[in-house]
């Protein structure tokens, strides 16, 4: 296939089937990963962004839920369909994934260095010793001081942003072409966070693997992601580059939360949030999911749900004020009053 | 490490005191004059004066605890009224029996359990689990002693392949330890399924899954070792089940050890036997329990390291 | 806008209460429900059962002496003849009187001790809970026999003694969780407003335990039943005549080789009772724990 995608997800559905009845985490959602770049994926919690990273990871056993529908396309290959043990094989060594509670993500009772080569022993014919070594080489190159010491210790020795290190260098010692990563410095300090980020993309440009950003941190997206997918309610609202969103974003979502991102030079003024709350998965508006809590809505919005309207090249929008592509929301405002 | 096993052992000798206290006044607790009962029914005043003399009640409390004490750090555990021999002598043949029993027990409920725990745990909410867990949950609900003749009316007098009773042979333990093991399996399995599944919720075996580690490998290097030192403690505390548990069952097969010759000095009203047996029982529960607190440090690094 | 308040109504009518999603949760426990039943069924038989059976817990017969089971004696009958069926049933009310009395009295004292221990802490805390420790430092079963060596045989001291021990395990149940709930904000504010101490242990603290109490009473009802027969069959317990059933199995023990129905069923009477309060503990703490709930 002569596409530079990396990763291709068409029309995911993944349900959990709970005592409850159906949650549909994740309903119908369409991202593309270029190779090389870097894809955030934003949402409030309960939009279904970990789900996806999951359902990607094939992490899902164990859990609820099930892949209901849709593709997972690596380099062309759809996963979805492999069998489970297919799947264990691609798991950190194609696709591997760091979280976001490095705290508890460490098993307490292995050495650091086990830890990491564990992976390469799991997926490469290699010695033990070879293998502790390639740990040793990944670890140093995530910056962590005193390698030698620290491929002895266990994770109670470390600190937060040390635990991420180890993780990041965990993720990558095989050399993946995707790196998942689901709000990695979500539970950091913000001094650590930067570093972290920086970490990230300068191992990105190294080893030249594709980043899935899982967050909902705009500020983030903004410092280390190339392109944007907006999610809401399972499904993604707005996709683009992320210098088109930020500068022109159509959905009113999008600009919902780009509005409360506190700025400097506003203090005094009031913080702008969105009002309302994500609807229970169970109770799920009939038309636009956004409805209830969108300013624009009108008739239409509550009756049918939208598809993508294109703004502009590579720019997608799931809002009936995009029908006509162009239109400018100041104008809908002056039209819904 | 060691200073951790340091403060262990000193971290028992207020309950090692007080349980020598407790074990002390147990005597004088019984309703009546003990001087009466040692020198029986039938003795005349003066018998009983002379022996008053000689167990040294006719002197004050505080002394009497004090003799008590330098005679136990001496290894003297008083006189059965039963044998009129030192209990020491008696403890001594028999000490011997119950241990064994109790380590062959221990030993083969504590595998049965563990991997009926983690057999059940795996596979939550399948028939696997509600197999192993029906299994478990009659078997802390089954009589020992009921077990016992169960089985001495199958394997002895039906089939005819085990002995009835006594000996101390290995074949003549296994009987007694099924009786004795049936309950603690069980507990320990059940015991084992809950660590199980709470581990499997646990980060980190996210991330071992997340680096495609084989199921298998999962399982036992990640979620096993983790679950396993909460799983220890309580092997631990089934120690003390297993304590209590033996006096059944070596009444049940006649098993010459510990646990029956409690029940033999408490139907001859033996007071020092009875006492010193108390004492002895409780001795090893508190060693057991500080085997089991040096073992969990072994099995937690962030202790093992301090 | 109508419509939006329509909906929320609509949720809130949906949200079940504690107590009724415990029962929806109870009640998908097949094996817990089946176990109530057989208990209830117990209950019956613990009041009724010697007004409905077909003879007398003493009546001898000499000339049905150990005979099987039949129609006539449905588990058949033991060494004096007595219909071993009407002792069985009969025996049921003491056994769940044992269980009854010493894990209530266990569970109450229990309470206490650790509403006391957990709530003022300090010295209070650890002289209760070294107490603990050493009731704990004897082994269940050896502590009852060192109780019952020193009041007597008899039933009465074998309910104390197992009270005295399935005090300690309350106390812990009930201090970690008047530990956790003391700090909890709504304690923080009924004393900030000033309600006494004792109002807030009994109607604020404690109503967050019961539901952990109530599993523990469940299981340990099982276990002191248990316990109770096993000092009843060491010869501590109940004496002769009484039909208690570990009682029952130990003098059946002499008859084993040719009449073994005499252990036999009054083993499968303790079995069943313990494993139904058993099964009825773990149906209760799996709707009861929120951490299973997923």
């Amino acid at each position: 296939m002569a596409t530079d995608n990396v990763l291709e997800i068409k029309n995911l559905h993944t349900y959990f089937y709970t005592d409850g009845g159906v949650i549909k985490a994740v309903d119908g959602v369409d991202v593309e990963l270029r190779r090389g770049a870097t894809l955030g994926i934003v949402g409030e919690s309960g939009s279904g962004k970990s789900v996806t990273s999951l359902s990607v990871m094939g992490l899902l056993t164990g859990t609820k839920g099930k892949i209901a529908d849709g593709e997972i396309l690596l380099d062309g290959d759809d996963i979805v369909k492999l069998t489970k043990e297919q799947q264990r094989k691609l798991r950190g060594s194609k696709i591997s994934m760091i979280f976001q509670e490095p705290m508890t993500s460490l098993n307490p009772v292995m050495k650091i260095g086990d830890q990491v080569a564990e992976c390469v022993l799991q997926h490469e014919k290699i010695s033990k010793k070879e293998a502790l070594k390639k740990a040793e080489d990944m670890l140093r190159k995530t910056g962590v001081p005193r390698v030698e010491h620290m491929m002895k210790e266990y994770p109670f020795q470390l600190s937060g942003g040390q635990r991420q290190r180890v993780m990041i260098a965990m993720a990558l010692v095989c050399k993946p072409e995707i790196l998942i990563a689901d709000e990695p410095t979500t539970a950091l300090d913000v001094t650590i966070q930067a570093q972290i980020l920086d970490l990230m993309n300068q191992l990105k440009k190294e080893t030249g693997t594709s980043i899935l950003f899982i967050t909902h941190d705009l500020g983030v997206v903004a410092e280390v992601c190339d392109d944007v997918a907006v999610m809401y309610c399972g499904r993604v609202v707005e996709r683009g580059d992320v210098k088109t969103i930020f500068a022109n974003p159509s959905h009113p979502y999008t600009k919902g939360l780009l509005g409360s991102i506190p700025r400097l030079g506003d203090a005094g003024k009031e913080l702008k949030s969105i009002p309302g709350n994500v609807p229970n998965p169970k109770y799920m508006p009939k038309g636009c999911k956004f409805e209830p809590r969108c300013p624009y809505a009108s008739e239409k919005c509550r009756e049918e749900e939208p598809g993508f309207f294109q703004i502009e090249e590579g720019h997608i929008s799931r809002c009936w004020l995009c029908e006509s592509g162009q239109l400018k929301t100041d104008h809908v405002e002056k039209a819904g009053d | 490490m060691p200073k951790y096993i340091l403060k262990r052992i000193v971290g028992t000798i207020p309950t090692l005191i007080i349980v020598v206290t407790f074990v002390f006044f147990f005597v004088r607790l019984i309703p009546g004059d003990p001087a009466r009962l040692v020198a029986g029914e039938q003795a005349t005043q003066d018998d009983v004066e002379a022996v008053r003399e000689e167990l040294g009640l006719n002197k004050s409390i505080p002394t009497q605890y004090v003799t008590y004490v330098t005679g136990l750090l001496k290894g003297n555990l008083g006189t059965s009224l039963r044998t009129k021999q030192p209990v020491t002598k008696e403890v001594a043949g028999r000490f011997g029996n119950t241990v064994r029993l109790a380590f062959v027990t221990l030993l083969w409920s504590s595998v049965v359990g563990v991997l009926f725990g983690v057999w059940s745990g795996t596979h939550r909410g399948k028939w696997q689990d509600y197999t192993g867990m029906t299994i478990a949950v009659s078997g802390i609900s089954l009589p020992s002693f009921w077990i016992g003749f169960l089985l001495i009316m199958l394997f002895a007098v039906k089939l005819r392949i085990l002995p009835t009773t006594s000996g101390t042979s290995l074949k003549s333990l296994i009987m007694p330890s099924i009786t004795l093991g049936v309950g603690i399996a069980a507990v320990i399995a059940r015991f084992t399924r809950s660590s199980i599944i709470e581990v499997l919720k646990e980060d980190y075996v996210r991330t071992a899954r997340a680096k495609g580690i084989k199921e298998k490998v999962v399982i036992w290097k990640h979620v096993f070792r983790n679950s396993m030192i909460s799983v220890v403690t309580v092997v631990g505390l089934q120690f003390g089940f297993l304590l209590g548990g033996s006096v059944v069952t070596e009444t049940v097969f006649a098993y010459p050890g510990l646990g029956s010759l409690l029940i033999e000095s408490v139907n001859y009203r033996d007071y020092p036997a009875i006492q010193s047996l108390i004492l002895i029982f409780s001795l090893q529960f508190i060693v057991i329990n500080l085997i089991v607190d040096i073992l969990y440090a072994v099995l937690n690094p962030e202790i093992k390291l301090q | 806008m109508k419509e939006k308040k329509k909906v929320q109504t609509e949720n809130q009518e949906r949200i079940k209460t504690p107590f009724s999603e415990m029962v929806r949760k109870f009640k998908k426990q097949k094996n817990a429900v089946v176990a109530l039943c057989f208990i209830i069924f117990l209950i019956f038989l613990a009041f009724f059962g010697s007004k409905i059976v077909p003879y007398g817990i003493n009546e001898y017969d000499y000339n049905a002496i150990l005979q099987g089971p039949s129609m006539k004696h449905l588990f058949g009958t033991d060494e004096f003849g007595r219909d071993l069926f009407s002792r069985i049933v009969c025996g049921t009310r003491i056994s769940l009187a044992v269980g009854f009395g010493a894990v209530t009295v266990g569970a109450v004292c229990g309470t206490i001790l650790g509403l006391l221990a957990g709530y003022y802490g300090g010295w209070m805390d650890s002289i209760i809970m070294r107490i603990c420790d050493v009731l704990f430092a004897f082994p269940g079963l050896i502590l009852a026999i060192a109780i019952v060596a020193i009041l007597g045989s008899g039933m009465t001291n074998v309910v104390i003694a197992v009270a005295v021990f399935s005090t300690p395990t309350f106390a812990r149940l009930v201090r970690s969780k008047t530990l956790t709930l003391k700090n909890s904000v709504f304690v923080l504010a009924a004393r900030n407003i000033g309600v006494s101490d004792a109002r807030i242990l009994f109607h604020h603290i404690l109503p967050g335990a019961i539901p952990d109490i109530i599993v523990q009473y469940s299981m340990s009802f099982g276990s002191s039943i248990l316990t109770a027969s096993s000092l009843s069959f060491l010869g501590m317990g109940a004496q002769p005549p009484t039909p208690e059933w570990g009682l029952l199995l130990s003098n059946g023990r002499n008859y084993m080789a040719s009449a073994m129905y005499v252990t036999i069923f009054p083993g499968l009477a303790i079995f069943l009772t313990v494993l139904s309060f058993n099964l009825l503990g773990d149906g209760l703490r799996d709707a009861l724990d929120p951490k299973l709930s997923d």
